[in-house]
C-alpha cells in the first residue's frame, strides 16, 4: 500500500488538447479518493497516468516514494478495474483472476490458493469455470474486482466500474466495494461522473472540470461549502436552485433582492461571509439547496419567506420534491451550460432559453408527511443561514 | 416457435433442392469415370459404368505417388498456413496499434502486394530461390507460398485487430503482462475468427495450387497432389479414369476435414468476439 502525489502534473496530446493541467494532490495510504465531474474534466486521463496508459507529459506522479512518470504499468504494482471490465472472453473466472499471478510467475499451488481465497471473498466459489460471456453484469463486475485484489497491489484504480449495471445493482456493488475497501485498506482511487456514487464512496472527493481540479475534500464539505458555482451545481441531487440576485442595503444589514422580493439578511449571515458587504449594489448568484426551502407549515415560523408558484410535486417518500417558479432572472454561465452538457444537448438548450425567461423552476424538499402544496402562489420558509453566495464573473464562492 | 409446412415452403425447397444437386453434378461425373475400366472410360466416359473398377484407386496411388504426395501437400500447405497465421498476426498487430503515418505506410505496402499480380515477379523469384538452393525443397516453396498470401493474411488481421478493444491489452499490461505475454496469451486468442478465415482461404489455395508447385517442385520428390495428379495427362493420351480416382483420392483429407471442423469454421466465420 502506498500514497499517490500528483505534483503539477500535467496532459497535453499531441494535437495540443490539454486534457489535465496543473494537477496538485496527495492521496494517503489507504484512502479512497472519488474523481468527479462531467465527460471530458480529465478525471479518466489523470487515472489512466496512475496506471501508465497515459504519458505524465507535465509534473511528477509519485506512488510511495517512488517517480513512476517513466515507469510501464507492469512496473507499477497497481490494478485497475475497467469500465468494460475488460474480462479475457476466451479464459474462465479462474483464468481471469489467476492471469496477475501468473504474470508474476507464481507457483501454481499459490496461485491455486490465492484464486480460490479471493473467490470466496467475492462469492465466486461456484463460477470459478465459467466464461465472463455466462455471468451477469454483477458476477463480472466482481470477477473484476477478483482480478485487481487477488495480486494485493498498493494502489487500485476503478475507471466508472458502476456505470454498466443497474440502479439496483449499482448501490450494492457501491457499497459492496466500500465494504472491500475498507477490508483490505488498499489506497484507491474511484473515478465517475455519478455524483451521488462519489458522495457515497469517497473519504475525499476531487471535482475537476476541463482538466482543472475545481475542489477536493470530504463529501460534507463539497457539498456544504461549495468553491464555486460549478461544483455549487454539480454536488447535490435534486441540484442546488440558483437564482440572479442583487445585493442592497445600508451599513447594519444587507438586503437580497430576488426578482421583486427582498430576503433580509441576518448580520450573522453577513458576519459569517466576509466578502458579501463588498458586493454592496452589485449582482451575485444565490444558491439555495432544496432541503433550505422548506415548508412554511413544518419549520420555524420566524424564517424570511420566498413566494413561488407551485408547477407539480413529486412524492419520492421520505421526502416529497416540489416544484415551484420563483420570479428571478436564472444563473446561466458557462459553468452551467456544461454540467447540462453532460446530462444531453436538449438539456442546453433549456437553459439557453430558461436565460431569456425572469423566472427560476426552484426545487423544494419538503418532508413526506406534509401534504403537497396547491398549484398556486406559495410562501417557502427559507434557511437563510445555509444560503450560498456566488460572484457571476468568477463563479468563486463569497465568503 | 414452429413455422407451418405451406406449400409455398415445399417449393422454395425443391428449389434449393434442384441448386444443391446442380452442385452435385461434376461430383458425380468425378465417381463414375473413376470408377470405369480404361477403355469403357475413354469410349462412354458419362454413362453409368457397367463394370466397377476399384483398381483405379489403387493404380493411382501407386502410379502417382499419392501418398508421398499427400504428405507433401500437408507438410507444404500446414507449414505455410503456420507462417502465414504467426507471422501475418504479429506483423498486423504492429500495424494497427502503432497507427501513425509509418502504420498506415506499411498497411498500404501490404494492400499493394495483393493488387500486384505475383507472376510479374516470378522469373526473379526463381533466379534467387535458384541462388539459395532453395528451389525443389518444403522451406523454397513454404517461404513463396508465405510470402505471396502474406499480403491478404495481414490484410485480414489488421481489420480485425483494429476493431478489438483496446482495453484487453491495457488490462493484460496492468495486470503485470509483458508485450509478448500480452500478445500470445490475450491478444491471439481473440483473434481467432480471423485466424480461422486466413487458415481456410490461403489453406484451401495452396493446397489446390498447381502452377507454382509444378515451376518450383517438379521432377522431386517434394511434388504435391495436384503435380501428382498431374502425371496421368499425356501429351497424346490421357488416362481419365486415373486422373479422377487421383482427384478423389486428394479430395478426401480436404472432406474430412471440413466435415469434422465444419461446425468451429463456421463458428470462426460468424462468431466475433463473445465478451
Amino acid at each position: 500500500m502506498a500514497t499517490v502525489t500528483f505534483s503539477d502534473v500535467g496532459k497535453t496530446y499531441p494535437d495540443g488538447t490539454r486534457a489535465v493541467a496543473d494537477l496538485n494532490l496527495e492521496i494517503s495510504d489507504g484512502e479512497l479518493v472519488v474523481f468527479v465531474g462531467p465527460s471530458g474534466c480529465g478525471k479518466t486521463t489523470s487515472l489512466r497516468m496512475v496506471a501508465g496508459l497515459e504519458e505524465v507529459t507535465e509534473g511528477e506522479l509519485r506512488i510511495g516514494d517512488d517517480v513512476v512518470n517513466e515507469l510501464a504499468p507492469q512496473e507499477r504494482d497497481i490494478a485497475m478495474v475497467f469500465q468494460n471490465y475488460a474480462l479475457y472472453p476466451h479464459m474462465n473466472v479462474f483464468d481471469n483472476i489467476a492471469f496477475p499471478l501468473e504474470s508474476q510467475g507464481m507457483r501454481k499451488n499459490e496461485i491455486r490458493e490465492r484464486v480460490t481465497t479471493t473467490a470466496k471473498l467475492l462469492g465466486l466459489t461456484e463460477h470459478l469455470k465459467r466464461r465472463p460471456r455466462n455471468l451477469s453484469g454483477g458476477q463480472r463486475q466482481r470477477v473484476a474486482m477478483g482480478r485487481a485484489i487477488v495480486r494485493q497491489p498498493q494502489v487500485f484504480l476503478m475507471d466508472e466500474p458502476l456505470s454498466n449495471l443497474d440502479a439496483k445493482l449499482r448501490v450494492q456493488m457501491r457499497a459492496e466495494i466500500t465494504r472491500l475497501q475498507e477490508q483490505l485498506g488498499v489506497t484507491t482511487i474511484f473515478v465517475t461522473h455519478d455524483q451521488v456514487e462519489a458522495m457515497t464512496m469517497g473519504d475525499r472527493i476531487v471535482v475537476m472540470r476541463k482538466g482543472v481540479l475545481q475542489q477536493q475534500g470530504p463529501p460534507e464539505l463539497l457539498y456544504d461549502e461549495p468553491a464555486n458555482l460549478f461544483v455549487a451545481e454539480f454536488i447535490g441531487s435534486p441540484a442546488m436552485n440558483l437564482l440572479r440576485a442583487r445585493l442592497d442595503g445600508d451599513a447594519g444589514e444587507l438586503v437580497c433582492t430576488i426578482g421583486r422580493q427582498r430576503l433580509p439578511l441576518p448580520s450573522r449571515v453577513v458576519a459569517a461571509r466576509n466578502g458579501l458587504a463588498g458586493y454592496r449594489g452589485q449582482e451575485i448568484a444565490v444558491g439555495i439547496r432544496p432541503e433550505h426551502l422548506l415548508d412554511p407549515r413544518a419549520g420555524d415560523p420566524s424564517l424570511p419567506r420566498l413566494r413561488g408558484e407551485v408547477k407539480f410535486a413529486e412524492a419520492l417518500p421520505p421526502e416529497r420534491l416540489v416544484y415551484a417558479a420563483i420570479a428571478a432572472p436564472p444563473v446561466v454561465t458557462e459553468d452551467l451550460l456544461e454540467i447540462a452538457k453532460d446530462v444531453d444537448e436538449a438539456a442546453v438548450e433549456r437553459l439557453e432559453e430558461l436565460a431569456d425567461e425572469q423566472f427560476v423552476l426552484a426545487c423544494a424538499r419538503f418532508d413526506i408527511s406534509s401534504e403537497a402544496p396547491p398549484r398556486s402562489t406559495y410562501d417557502f420558509a427559507v434557511v437563510v443561514d445555509r444560503l450560498h453566495f456566488f460572484d457571476l464573473k468568477t463563479g468563486a464562492a463569497i465568503r | 416457435m414452429g413455422r407451418r409446412y405451406t406449400r409455398k415452403t415445399m417449393v422454395r425447397e425443391l428449389a434449393l433442392l434442384l441448386v444443391a444437386a446442380v452442385w452435385w453434378v461434376p461430383f458425380y461425373f468425378l465417381v463414375i469415370v473413376a470408377l470405369k475400366p480404361d477403355i469403357e472410360a475413354l469410349q462412354s466416359p458419362l454413362t453409368f459404368p457397367k463394370s466397377v473398377d476399384l483398381g483405379n484407386f489403387s493404380t493411382a496411388w501407386h502410379d502417382a505417388s499419392l501418398g508421398r504426395a499427400l504428405v507433401n501437400s500437408l507438410v507444404i500447405t500446414g507449414g505455410s498456413v503456420l507462417a502465414l497465421i504467426a507471422i501475418g498476426s504479429v506483423c498486423a498487430y504492429t500495424i494497427a496499434r502503432r497507427g501513425g503515418r509509418m502504420g498506415t505506410a506499411l498497411y498500404l505496402l501490404f494492400v499493394l502486394g495483393i493488387i500486384l499480380p505475383f507472376q510479374l515477379g516470378l522469373v526473379p523469384t526463381y533466379s534467387v530461390l535458384r541462388h539459395l538452393h532453395l528451389v525443389g525443397s518444403y522451406l523454397g516453396i513454404i517461404l513463396l507460398y508465405t510470402g505471396i498470401w502474406m499480403p491478404f493474411s495481414v490484410f485480414l488481421y489488421t481489420g480485425f485487430v483494429r476493431a478489438l478493444p483496446k482495453e484487453y491489452e491495457e488490462a493484460a499490461r496492468v495486470d503485470g503482462a509483458s508485450q509478448l505475454r500480452t500478445f500470445r496469451r490475450v491478444v491471439f486468442p481473440l483473434l481467432r475468427p480471423v485466424t480461422g478465415t486466413v487458415a481456410i482461404f490461403t489453406g484451401l489455395i495452396i493446397w489446390n495450387d498447381f502452377f507454382l508447385s509444378l515451376i518450383f517442385l517438379n521432377g522431386t520428390n517434394k511434388t504435391p497432389l495436384p503435380v501428382a495428379v498431374y502425371t496421368f495427362v499425356g501429351a497424346f493420351a490421357s488416362r481419365w479414369n486415373l486422373i479422377f480416382a487421383a482427384v478423389i483420392v486428394s479430395l478426401l483429407p480436404v472432406l474430412i476435414f471440413f466435415l469434422f471442423a465444419q461446425r468451429q469454421l463456421i463458428r470462426g466465420f460468424t462468431g466475433g468476439i463473445k465478451t
